[in-house]
């Protein structure tokens, strides 16, 4: 008889354990090593390209837009590649084995300063390699997300090792903002840059390595990799889903608040270091907001709390331009804060939404499309940063932004001061008044509290009448009957080790 | 699988689409693009300056800051840490900040200077280890008071001349300050734009102001007493637009300037000036450039309004 696909018990009735402290810190360093690259390329490789690099803005913020779409497109591509990977490590590990190395590699190649190439040149390098930093970063992320998932059949170990590393990524992301911080303090713009880009690019890999070999693949993934066009069928046929990825679309402009950071502390303070300050209490705020965010669920539904924080981040916005730049930086950065304060719980919400519109489908047409939905979603993300970066790039451009000719070992100190209110308007006005248009697709959103509580209290209705029908068919298969799949959600077979 | 095959071969061909659009056009379009930016540039300028040189009740201030290597070797163009590695840059900082309003044939300047402290070899001095804070030794304050065709300077609150115009003459004072000028300094940044040396140039018009910007490079030979040419047609640069360069092993030093005026209603409300040299140094048998020395004036001009007249404090 084949075993059961479920959790498995012990011979005591305890629900056996499958990981180790080991394998959870060396998974949460392999995060927190992915996490740190990302942090370091979305933080810091703009003002990289533009300050050091001496590439005019515009070509950047193309760049970004056209490698970045390509990026989000490509996805799908890797998860049907890692799919069809059949090793004796799994299927997920050696990508992460063999591609942690040319990741870290090609981390480091970003920030080389390539000053005395020629603009073109520099452009080819530009595109080259952040492109393929784009193809070795899904094809590590990929299975990277879905190692845990595999790890272990235990529900709870599998919760765990989630929560863990997340927050440990969390961290990680911050990692290159507290290297930058501290090397701004010893070197100049071009060399901080580099000896990021060296550090990250050289450890990073070594963290994932060792979080790849730590983990074993115990459940061979059962899950198909959504394709994006039958994501965009989904998205027209469920216009509330269709409403929630139009709303969160829009609110890449609140993203342009800590693109525009390290800007602010150069062009504006003239103190690099000080990048610490403003972006580390903005991410603390974050994590309170999403901290927040399940108690004010219960006290809103998530439409009502998706514009309440939109309105209160774009206020504070308002309020920190209102006040202006020329005040002690620790007034701005203090200000900075409570406007991030619902960043996190902007940040919670879409996956809410996300849920509320999968429930609605459930209820209206039976089918409940997660993957589909969140392929969708993932895009979504994409895009956003894609436009975020865009609309920076272009908006510096529009503000005068001057990019060094001459290669010198710091920025030019000297930005014009149209330019310089131009890079705190892009911190604070201008998303300010941008964010709210987020709220314009949400009129066409329905799924109110009252509405969610009806779906809802339908589908239990449903859901536990299934349970009682995968009881008996579990019932069936112990008195020797042919077992059948559960329709509980994980299922794979539990490796014989 | 053919299809996004298909998928990522346009996505490429896109991907050098756009690398190849985004490189730099060609050297006539390039030069005909910039003729016809500062040709619109000088328009906007002409109109800005006419309406200045109407203006007879105004008041503007100065503020100015510059930075200069103190220790780069100039003569053997050596870099700070290049011949001893321990030695850091240190730079010289001095601040200045002018104050002058016109009221007709009246007029009133009053000037700060602060100097940057040096030891008995004029090595500036820091208040912190990496000598990224200058100390400062003091502010020399000068007023100069023109009323009803009788000048009136003072130094440091203590009254040094009193007489006509014609009969000021600041040698004969031993007060610094008083070299640093009187009178209206507006005009040594309103002159005619060369355009033979412009590099780039620039309008925007954003919320009823209208900002008109410029930048110019000039570069000269090795040689302290070679004279500074334009970038255009120097024998000493390659390239032009972002992918001007200059061979670094010929090149004394690179001068650039950033003018850019802001206006109001036709009315010029700002006036920004940044200048910067690029000196030539070598390292490991190659050469480069680096910045050494650098200043930024910021000029705001405020005009009377019934709310807010604009006169000669008593």
């Amino acid at each position: 008889m084949a075993k059961p696909k479920q959790e498995v018990l012990s011979t005591e009735g305890t629900v056996k354990k499958y990981l180790t402290k080991k394998d959870y810190i060396t998974f949460s360093m392999a995060r927190f090593a992915a996490s740190a690259i990302s942090g370091l390329t979305q933080g810091y490789l703009l003002i990289f390209y533009t300050s050091v690099m001496g590439i005019p803005p515009v070509s950047v913020g193309v760049m970004f837009l056209v490698a970045k779409i390509f990026d989000g497109l490509n996805d799908p591509i890797m998860g049907t590649l890692v799919d069809k990977t059949r090793t004796r490590w799994g299927k997920m590990r050696p990508y992460l084995i063999f591609g942690a190395v040319p990741f870290g590699l090609i981390t480091l190649m970003l920030f080389m300063p390539m000053t005395s190439l020629s603009l073109s040149a520099k452009m080819v390098y530009m595109y080259a390699t952040f492109i393929t930093y784009g193809i070795f970063g899904t094809l590590v992320g990929v299975p990277l997300d879905g190692l845990p998932a595999v790890t272990t059949p235990n529900n709870d170990e599998r919760t765990k090792i989630i929560s863990i590393s997340r927050v440990v990524g969390s961290i990680g992301e911050q990692s290159a903002l507290v290297l930058y911080s501290l090397f701004a303090i010893f070197f100049d713009m071009k060399n901080s840059f580099m000896t990021m880009g060296i550090v990250i690019g050289i450890l990073a890999p070594i963290f994932l390595i060792l979080g790849a070999l730590s983990l074993k693949e115990r459940i061979p993934a059962t899950k198909e990799t959504p394709k994006v066009l039958d994501g965009f069928k989904y998205m027209f046929q469920n216009k509330q889903f269709l409403a929630m990825i139009c709303a969160n679309l829009l609110t890449f402009f609140r993203n342009l608040v800590t693109a525009t950071i390290i800007y602010v502390v150069t062009y504006i303070y003239f103190n690099g270091s000080l990048n610490i300050f403003f972006a580390l209490p903005g991410a603390i705020a974050g994590m309170l907001g999403m901290l927040l965010a399940p108690k004010l669920k219960r006290m809103m539904d998530a439409k009502q709390l998706f514009i309440a924080a939109t309105i209160f981040h774009s206020v504070a916005l308002m309020l920190v331009f209102f006040v202006g730049f020329n005040v002690p930086w620790m007034v701005t950065a203090g200000l900075m804060f409570f406007a991030m304060l619902p960043v996190g719980i902007l940040n919670v919400v879409p996956h809410l939404m996300a849920i509320d519109t999968l429930d609605y489908w459930e209820d209206k047409t039976g089918k409940r499309q997660e993957g589909i939905a969140f392929a969708i979603v993932s895009l979504r993300s994409k895009i956003s940063s894609a436009f975020k970066d865009f609309v920076l790039a272009g908006l510096l451009s529009f503000f005068l932004f001057t990019s060094p000719l001459v290669s010198i070992n710091s920025p030019s100190p000297w930005q014009l001061d149209f330019t310089r209110n131009g890079i705190f308007m892009i911190f604070t006005i201008i998303p300010a008044v941008l964010n709210l248009l987020s709220m314009v697709p949400l009129i066409f959103y329905k799924l109110s509290g009252k509405r969610m509580a009806e779906i809802q209290g339908r589908l239990e209705i449903k859901r536990s009448a299934q349970v009682i029908e995968a009881e008996a068919a579990l019932e069936a298969a112990a008195n020797g009957a042919e077992y059948q799949e559960p329709i509980t959600a994980v299922s794979g077979e539990v490796e014989n080790e | 699988m053919n299809k996004k095959k298909w998928i990522m071969g346009v996505a490429l061909i896109l991907v050098c689409i756009f690398v190849l659009a985004a490189c730099t056009a060609k050297e006539g379009t390039h030069f005909e693009k910039l003729k016809q930016n500062i040709e619109k540039l000088q328009e906007n300028y002409a109109e800005v300056l006419k309406n200045i040189a109407q203006e007879t009740n105004y008041r503007y201030t100065i503020e100015f800051e510059s930075e200069t290597l103190s220790n780069y070797d100039d003569v053997n163009r050596l870099m700070p840490g290049e011949r001893e590695p321990s030695q850091s840059k240190m730079w010289y900082k001095p601040k200045l900040s002018y104050t002058y309003i016109q009221d007709g044939a009246d007029w009133y300047v009053e000037l700060e200077y602060t100097e940057h402290k040096t030891n008995a070899d004029g090595v500036p001095q820091y208040t912190d280890k990496g000598g990224k804070k200058p100390e400062y030794l003091n502010v020399v304050r000068a007023e100069y008071r023109y009323v009803g065709s009788v000048l009136s300077v003072k130094v440091d609150d203590s009254v040094v001349y009193t007489g006509t115009l014609a009969g000021f003459d600041p040698s004969d004072y031993t007060h610094d300050i008083l070299y640093l000028g009187s009178g209206n300094q507006l005009e040594q940044f309103l002159g005619a734009i060369d355009e033979d040396v412009v590099y780039s140039a620039v309008t925007r018009s954003w919320f009823g102001q209208k900002i008109l910007s410029y930048r110019t490079y000039q570069v000269r030979a090795t040689g302290l007493a070679s004279q500074y040419e334009s970038y255009k047609d120097s024998a000493l640069t390659s390239g032009y637009g972002e992918d001007l360069s200059f061979d670094w092993e010929k090149v004394q030093d690179v001068f650039n300037q950033t003018f850019s005026y802001t206006a109001k209603k036709d009315r010029l409300v700002k006036l920004e000036y940044y200048t910067e040299v690029i000196g030539s140094y070598q390292r490991s048998n190659s050469w480069y450039g680096d910045r050494i020395s650098a200043s930024k004036t910021i000029i705001e001009i405020t005009y009377p309004t019934a709310k807010k007249p604009v006169t000669i404090p008593a």
